[in-house]
């Protein structure tokens, strides 16, 4: 139960970050995708379900359709690829996930949009995303390494241990 | 027989964590829109997002190239351009609106008759001459006293157009203004412009008792020049025993070259 309060309440804290301060920066800063790049660490350090979770919810709240897929195409990269917690494997799932999850969003966006004639799922712009990839990288490393500095203290929260 | 993955501790646990996890993140974000926890959320939000604008106009202080930092330059010049014109009109404003000021309280004292006018141009400095923006039109009258701050004398009208009007000054060489010593209402002397800003009196007569500090006045002898108006304060006298005449120096009480408005003295129409 702790878990589950402790992760709305980090869910809630970073959505304020990532909406009303680092999008408040000037340039390419304000496009650091700190939602994403939080629910990634997660996924891969914490629990591929709890990612899931994360994502999902970032999708109903934000109608973030990159989110949305994400949370159906990180468990598969996890499982199937990037299946060690290295700093590099989460580098690695972050960058790919993030690519396919741009990628289908731009590409089902453009079907949608053409076969209903409405802008039901609105592309993002390639630069942007480009941009966004560009910034997520960097990000999962600085966040990662917060997090270990973090670890034994968020991990027990996580873990299925402190439950037992 | 083996449990079904969906049947151990395990999955129970990350179950119960993720379905706490949606309940409470979904109520916090429903909770988000009553209007007395949204306008927490509000400034929460907003102390966020300053100290984000702060940070961020600090980073990309840092991190502006050179085309930048001097594209920013080149911007800050011209809005100090701007800002120095806007300060400047701005001054101008309110030092003609407080030269309105007096020239409406020396009128509401008095009960003096006038036109206001405001300068348009000055001649060359050899002929202390400028033009006022009121003519014969408005009822303008040649060798009518003009009249600056709280009552001293400018000049006399020298010339009236339908629109406009040359006003000769107190300093001007060729202006001769019949003055008194106040209190002593009798012409004394000629007041004329001398070197720079400074009044000369001439042809005072040598019994005349006259001092340093002595207040010079009309002494309405001359023409449409009503007596009392000041013209200044005297600051050096020069006395020959064998001359016929003493000769002053007059300070004016104010720089005329300060002054754009004026008030010009309106008399009878049978003055003249």
């Amino acid at each position: 139960m702790r878990t589950g309060i402790f992760l709305s309440l980090l869910f809630f804290f970073l959505l304020l970050i990532e909406v009303s301060f680092v999008h408040a920066f000037s340039g390419s800063i304000a496009s650091i995708p700190v939602m994403i790049i939080a629910g990634m660490i997660i996924m891969q350090r914490a629990g591929i379900e709890e990612g899931v979770a994360w994502f999902l919810v970032l999708a109903l709240i934000r109608g973030d359709g990159i989110a949305f897929l994400l949370a159906g195409i990180g468990p598969a990269l996890i499982l199937q690829i990037f299946t060690t917690r290295s700093v590099y494997a989460l580098l690695g799932f972050g960058a790919v996930a993030y690519s396919a999850a741009s990628i289908i969003f731009i590409i089902v966006g453009n079907i949608l949009d053409r076969i209903l004639g409405t802008a039901i799922l609105l592309p993002h712009p390639f630069i942007h995303t480009f941009q966004e990839l560009m910034l997520l990288i960097p990000g999962l490393f600085v966040g990662v390494i917060a997090v270990r500095s973090i670890e034994r203290r968020v991990l027990a929260l996580f873990t299925f241990k402190s439950f037992s | 027989m083996p449990r079904a993955w969906y049947n151990t501790d395990r999955a129970r646990a990350v179950a119960r964590r993720i379905g706490i996890f949606f309940l409470v993140s979904i109520l916090l974000w429903l909770c988000s829109f009553l209007p007395g926890i949204s306008s927490v959320f509000h400034r929460i939000e907003s102390a966020a997002y300053q100290a984000g604008s702060v940070l961020g106009r600090a980073t990309s202080r840092l991190f502006a190239n050179e085309d930048s930092l001097s594209a920013q330059l080149s911007s800050c010049t011209n809005r100090l351009g701007a800002s120095t014109i806007l300060a400047a009109s701005s001054e101008a404003n309110a030092r003609e609106v407080e030269e309105w000021r007096t020239l409406m309280g020396y009128v509401s004292r008095t009960n003096t008759k006038g036109i206001t006018a405001r300068i348009l141009a000055r001649d060359t400095p050899e002929e202390s001459v400028v033009t006022i923006d009121r003519g014969a039109n408005d009822g303008v009258q040649a060798g009518a006293a003009v009249i600056i701050g709280d009552g001293a004398l400018f000049g006399t009208v020298d010339s009236v157009a339908t629109t406009s009007s040359a006003v000769r000054l107190t300093e001007d060489p060729k202006s001769a203004i019949p003055a008194a010593i106040i209190g002593k209402q009798k012409t004394i002397g000629l007041v004329t412009g001398e070197e720079g800003a400074l009044l000369s009196m001439e042809y005072i007569p040598q019994d005349t008792l006259i001092a340093v500090n002595d207040i010079v006045v009309t002494s309405g002898l001359g023409g449409l020049l009503a007596q009392g108006i000041v013209i200044g304060t005297v600051t050096n006298i020069l006395a020959t025993p064998s001359a016929p005449f003493i000769t002053a120096t007059i300070t004016p009480v104010h720089d005329a070259r300060e002054w754009t408005a004026v008030l010009v003295l309106s008399y009878p129409e049978n003055a003249l």
